[in-house]
């Protein structure tokens, strides 16, 4: 088991297989002692940073869920992945509740997932982010968001003519 | 930090990230929306870090020629030179052709032989080539491909059927007609 403390102090068990999701855990780990101090990390975040985990690291060890193994033990020259879980729909399924989250939440789970390199849920995070961007206009991303206009009426007309002409066909 | 509270500062996020959020988004909301939120925005799409992967394959369907060429001149200015991937239809230039370096998917594009061969020995980090449908190089241009060291094995050429005779002197080549 490793020991992954919190800035504000909190302690959490955790089986190496969660922990390793986190190639910075990894590292550390292999040349240095089992309690790992994560002083930016608060424990709120580490919670569900380690929920995370907990449930890649289970579907990486048994990629897929026991009815679908055996459907795909039933197909001869089956081409399934078993090395890539998020192409598996249930864990995909998962993420997508996972991120159910607001902004701030999924703000600081991109800093600690960044922090401790776990590649694929700073890309699930940053997907959800562009999702919530898509469509919407820089007044509400800005208002979503909360981030304060720091361009003149001017500037941000400039702005908008800028790239215009990319998009005037015909 | 306050937690709870709605107020993280997404306008500092690490330009990487940022720059990884906005290449998911269509093409014209990077170029009109994004650098319209705040000015730490607009500086992350000037710079490299939204621009390592460009497909513009459907907006390059519907533009004229000098958007094409003003539009490609842009990422390669803004990418640094890093990008990693490039898709785009109908190049109508040799000036186009020989902007782009790194991986090529290049259908219905209007390059010759006699490009191709000046320029198929500048791209050493190619690692994919598509050039499907480019109905003016021939085996000649084949060859010059043919003759690249490529850095990896992970590449594909996907060409149309008039290569076929070069498939046999280039087995490093997958076809994929």
């Amino acid at each position: 088991m490793i020991k992954l403390v919190s800035g504000d102090g909190a302690e959490f068990e955790v089986e190496e297989e969660v922990a390793f999701q986190s190639k910075i855990i990894k590292d550390i780990v292999a040349d240095a002692d089992d309690v790992i101090p994560l002083p930016t990390v608060s424990s709120k975040v580490l919670i569900q940073v380690i929920e995370y985990c907990r449930k890649h690291a289970a579907v990486n060890s048994f990629p897929l869920s026991p009815s679908s193994s055996a459907a795909a033990a039933a197909s001869s020259s089956s081409s399934i992945s078993y090395s890539k879980p998020v192409s598996d729909p249930a864990l995909r399924a998962w993420d997508n509740e996972f991120v159910k989250l607001n902004n701030s939440s999924l703000f600081d789970i991109v800093i600690a997932a960044n922090y401790l390199d776990i590649e694929e849920l700073v890309d699930l995070v940053l997907e959800t982010v562009a999702d919530r961007i898509k469509g919407k206009q820089a007044q509400e991303i800005r208002r979503q968001f909360n981030i304060e206009n720091d361009f003149t009426p001017e500037e941000e007309e400039a702005l908008r003519r800028e790239n215009s002409w990319a998009f005037q066909n015909n | 930090m306050a937690e709870g509270s709605d107020a993280r500062a997404w306008e500092e996020l690490i330009p990487d990230a940022l720059g990884l959020i906005f290449s998911n988004l269509p093409l014209q909301e990077i170029l009109i929306v994004i650098p319209r939120v705040c000015k730490s925005w607009s500086r992350v799409v000037l710079g490299p870090y939204c621009w390592q992967e460009i497909d513009i394959d459907e907006w390059s369907q519907h533009c004229k020629p000098e958007q094409l060429n003003k539009m490609l001149h842009m990422f390669i200015d803004r990418s640094c030179g890093s990008f990693r991937r490039l898709s785009v239809s109908g190049l109508h230039t040799e000036s186009m052709f020989t902007l782009i370096a790194a991986q090529l998917e290049l259908p219905r594009s209007e390059m010759n032989d006699a490009i191709v061969k000046l320029v198929a020995p500048r791209l050493c980090n190619l690692t994919y080539l598509d050039v499907s449908y480019c109905s003016k190089i021939g085996a000649c241009a084949m060859e010059a491909f043919g003759s690249l060291s490529f850095r990896s094995d992970h590449y594909a050429l996907i060409a149309s059927d008039s290569f076929v005779k070069v498939k046999a002197s280039h087995s490093r080549f997958r076809f994929l007609l």
